[in-house]
């Protein structure tokens, strides 16, 4: 089938106005009708900007100097109206919450039909077809705030279908769902492919994740350059995306730890299709050489949870007799799908709020009365949102803030700030306005403003959100480096299983306000029961294991795991 | 409220902790006769019914407003836990109000109806007189009276419904929608301070009694420069998604949630007209402000 492009770009640059260097540079790419395209890139690096030209936002919204040329769908969108654009060319946010207007599921699907002053019982109908295409009918009436992240990007892809787009495009589509939920989506967003043969296009630097179901192409953007366009098998096997900050496949990576090297001819784009028969033997025997496990010595209890109770409402159970303790040292992850009570327990622990029953205690002393300022002594407490942290304008003030409060005096407040911004690689900047960092960077002085407190338990809430793979790879070396020097004791609080897999020896694991798993991170993934009710599949891990018919597979994570550490810390 | 309860089916295991019940003034679906009025009518009716009781300062007239406006919010079905802190409210501000503006003017009816009837003696300037206790009554009566109707509509209309009913009555669908948008997006905001006032606690800064008051308005600094800034953000994702949406090309726009008119509301529409005349009439009729018999 000979497809017709529907979005060229040739020697397309672009330089946002506020900007001094381009952020888009010779993009040359076609996209053919039809097509399912991965647009893939660490952050920053042009990505989403490629996003917002094929959907008008730039020029229309951002405005900036452009050279080269650009069609989408026979349009230029710089002369073409940004409405009539978005007749073609749907786009659903990363934002799920930003994106939805309505008040009701029903009024937000319809919202542009509104928009376009079509008469009210057109309206009814076309919702209807468009919330089944997304299942999200028996949803007509509910509210956005009676819905998951997951149900809200269904509605916002309804919203776009409605209006019977050529292209679709996802802007991060899988940023602030669990990996139960996410995995949904993709399959979803398959399913519009193949029943509407829509052109797709995704932005996502989550490349397993998105691999799930199949794309016809992965482009590989780096500042603001094209780096390769190629099939995924391809663009798998020669291992140029780990170089450009893109986590490859956990599959991939095993099969490299055991010496393996991969072709197109393996088929590496899914676990699935991958072909075992050059890498079994490889696998096996590295298995085999695993070392025995040795087991951590015991430390001192730092912090005991017993029997957490809590309520919002006085109706609902939130948390429920939740128990487990933290030893000196230990790398915590707690896991679980959003809304399990994670998070809450982690404001519990911090004294934001006040447990209904139950008791903490800290180096066996009790401390369920302490109030936030004496338990902020002690722990450190990392919000996923670095926006809702910083409260003041220069970096070296926003991280002197904590000690000045404590009535800290200036000389040391100079010495601890300095030291702490090199810590965390900041030192450079510390004169700098804050509003001039990246997302990634202003992370990186919230961290570095909890850890000049000097905390013994640093909770980190969801650290990888709105980080890829590189950025997040650099803050959590430098944690982990205090973990080891410094004996630091860290509480991950994330759905992202990476994550978990990397940092953290022992997990947690929360569903629906109930501990049921507090056991070594290996055992933990290696039950694909216990992660499907909690709402976190199984990783591709499991499935190799499963597929080299290993048995312990645990043992086979284990490897896994202290093997990449490994190669990791040099 | 209402997510917490969808959100979650896990039923506490032991009774319910009333501390922690909270309470919102929002439309609340019921699938009452009145809710499926059109947000047209009900806005209508409800302008209508503030200026009747603002016309009026006859007794008998408010009194029956009054037993009408309860009876219609008894019809919505409403439960009545939802409302009562407003009803305690409002009973104490009627209350204190009528106190204080016979401790201020203790002879303003009097002075209103034309005539002094004594009944007893407090001391030498605060005399109780009938007509002050009938202009107290006017004066509690127009405030009981207009109470019932502004729950009504609050509960039985759709935000967007009545965004939808501002722009039928010619305000710009600009600004309507925006009326909307504050109800969508303030529980997001609610949600971001709350997050932000815990990430600041976590460092260090009181709020709280325990430090002076120089130092907490300082606090409270630290709390809304990032609390305005996120906002801000938000305002510009929402802007996008709404344009990409095709919000504000054209000179008008239809409503998804806008009721079409149906015989209720003919009927609704109707019986208000039908009213206004005597309405009139007996406000007409009356000698003076006040309708006084004695």
């Amino acid at each position: 089938m000979i497809a017709d492009p529907i979005v060229e770009f040739s020697l397309f640059c672009f330089r946002y106005e506020s900007r001094k260097e381009a952020t888009l540079e010779d993009i040359s790419l076609t996209i053919k009708s039809g097509e399912k395209i991965l647009i893939a890139g660490p952050s920053g690096s042009g990505k989403t900007t490629i996003g917002n030209c094929l959907n008008g936002l730039i020029p229309h919204s951002f405005k900036g100097v452009g050279s080269g040329r650009l069609n989408v769908a026979g349009f230029e969108p710089a002369s073409t109206d940004l409405y009539e654009l978005s007749k073609t060319v749907g786009t659903v946010l990363q934002d799920t919450d930003g994106q939805f207007v309505g008040l009701s599921v029903g009024e937000d699907i319809a919202f542009a039909l509104e928009n376009d002053a079509r008469p009210r019982n057109v309206m009814l109908t076309a919702v209807s077809r468009a919330a089944s295409l997304v299942e999200m009918s028996d949803y007509l009436n509910r509210s956005p705030f009676a819905l998951s992240g997951g149900q809200k990007q269904r509605v916002s892809l309804a919203g776009i279908l409605i209006d019977d787009v050529d292209l679709l495009l996802f802007d991060e589509p899988l940023a602030n769902l669990d990996p139960a939920t996410g995995e949904l989506a993709i399959e979803l967003i398959d399913q519009l492919h193949r029943e509407t043969g829509k052109t797709i296009v995704i932005i996502e630097h989550r490349l397993e994740d998105v691999l799930h179901r199949p794309v016809d192409r992965i482009i590989l953007i780096d500042r603001g350059k094209v780096i390769a366009d190629k099939s995924p098998d391809s663009m798998l096997a020669d291992g140029t995306l780990a170089a450009h900050g893109i986590r490859e496949p956990l599959y991939l990576s095993a099969l490299r730890l055991a010496g393996g090297s991969l072709k197109v001819e393996d088929h590496p784009a899914s676990l699935d299709s991958l072909n075992l028969d050059r890498h079994r033997d490889n696998l096996i025997s590295w298995f085999d050489s695993r070392p025995v496990a040795v087991e951590r010595p015991h430390q001192p209890k730092l912090l005991t949870v017993d029997g957490i109770l809590y309520s919002y409402d006085g109706e609902f159970t939130t948390l429920d007799k939740v128990g487990f303790s933290i030893e000196s040292g230990e790398r915590i992850s707690l896991l679980g799908e959003n809304g399990a009570g994670k998070s809450t327990l982690a404001k519990i622990i911090m004294g934001l709020i006040k447990p209904d029953e139950g008791n903490l205690s800290w180096l066996g002393n009790n401390i369920t009365r302490e109030n936030i300022s004496e338990r902020s002594r002690k722990i450190g407490f990392v919000m996923q949102n670095p926006n809702h942290m910083i409260s003041q304008h220069l970096i070296r003030d926003e991280v002197a803030f904590g000690p000045r409060l404590r009535g800290v005096c200036e000389a040391d407040v100079t010495e601890r700030v300095e030291s702490a911004l090199r810590t965390c690689g900041l030192y450079p900047f510390r004169n700098w306005p804050i509003s001039a960092l990246s997302y990634g960077q202003k992370k990186r002085v919230t961290i570095a403003a909890i850890l000049i407190m000097e905390p013994q338990l640093l909770i980190m809430d969801e650290p990888t959100a709105g980080q890829d793979y590189f950025h997040y790879t650099e803050f959590m070396e430098f944690i982990s480096k205090l973990n080891r020097e410094s004996g630091l004791t860290i509480l991950l609080v994330t759905h992202d299983l990476h994550l978990a897999l990397e940092y953290t020896e022992r997990s947690l694991v929360l569903s629906r306000g109930n501990l049921i798993a507090d056991d070594p991170v290996p055992k933990v993934f290696a039950d694909s029961e216990l992660l499907i009710r909690a709402s976190l599949k199984p990783t591709s891990l499991y499935g190799l294991a499963r597929k080299l018919n290993i048995e312990a597979v645990d043992e086979f994570i284990a490897h896994f795991i202290n093997s990449e550490e490994a190669v990791r810390s040099g | 409220m209402n997510s917490l309860r969808i959100s979650s089916t896990r039923k506490k295991p032991y009774g319910v902790d009333k501390s922690k019940l909270t309470f919102g003034l929002s439309y609340i679906e019921t699938g009452s006769p009145l809710h499926r009025l059109s947000g047209f009518t009900k806005l209508v009716l409800f302008l209508w019914w503030i200026t009747l009781i603002l016309t009026t300062f006859d007794l008998r007239v408010l009194t029956g407003f009054f037993i009408v406006g309860i009876v219609l919010l008894s019809m919505a079905q409403i439960p009545f836990k939802v409302y009562r802190p407003f009803v305690f409210f409002m009973v104490y501000i009627v209350t204190l109000n009528s106190l204080f503006i016979y401790l201020f003017a203790p002879l303003q009816g009097p002075e209103f109806i034309g005539s002094h009837t004594e009944l007893f003696v407090l001391t030498k300037r605060y005399v109780v007189t009938l007509e002050t206790l009938v202009y107290l009554a006017v004066i509690a009566v127009k405030f009981l009276a207009i109470f019932p109707m502004s729950l009504l509509f609050v509960f039985s209309t759709h935000p967007t419904e009545f965004a939808a009913s501002l722009n039928k009555i010619k305000v710009p669908y600009q600004i309507a929608y925006a009326v909307s948008l504050t109800l969508r997006y303030l529980p997001e905001i609610t949600k971001d301070f709350i997050n932000i006032l815990h990430a600041q606690q976590a460092r260090g800064v009181d709020i709280s009694r325990n430090v002076s008051l120089r130092k907490r308005i300082r606090n409270i600094a630290s709390i809304l420069f990032p609390l305005i800034l996120s906002s801000l953000e938000k305002a510009d994702v929402i802007t996008n998604a709404m344009t990409l949406r095709g919000f504000g090309k054209g000179h008008s726009r239809t409503w998804y949630n806008a009721r079409p008119m149906a015989t209720g509301d003919w009927f609704v529409l109707a019986a208000m007209a039908v009213w206004t005349v005597p309405h009139f009439i007996i406000r007409a009729s009356i000698d003076g402000l006040f309708w006084y018999p004695f």
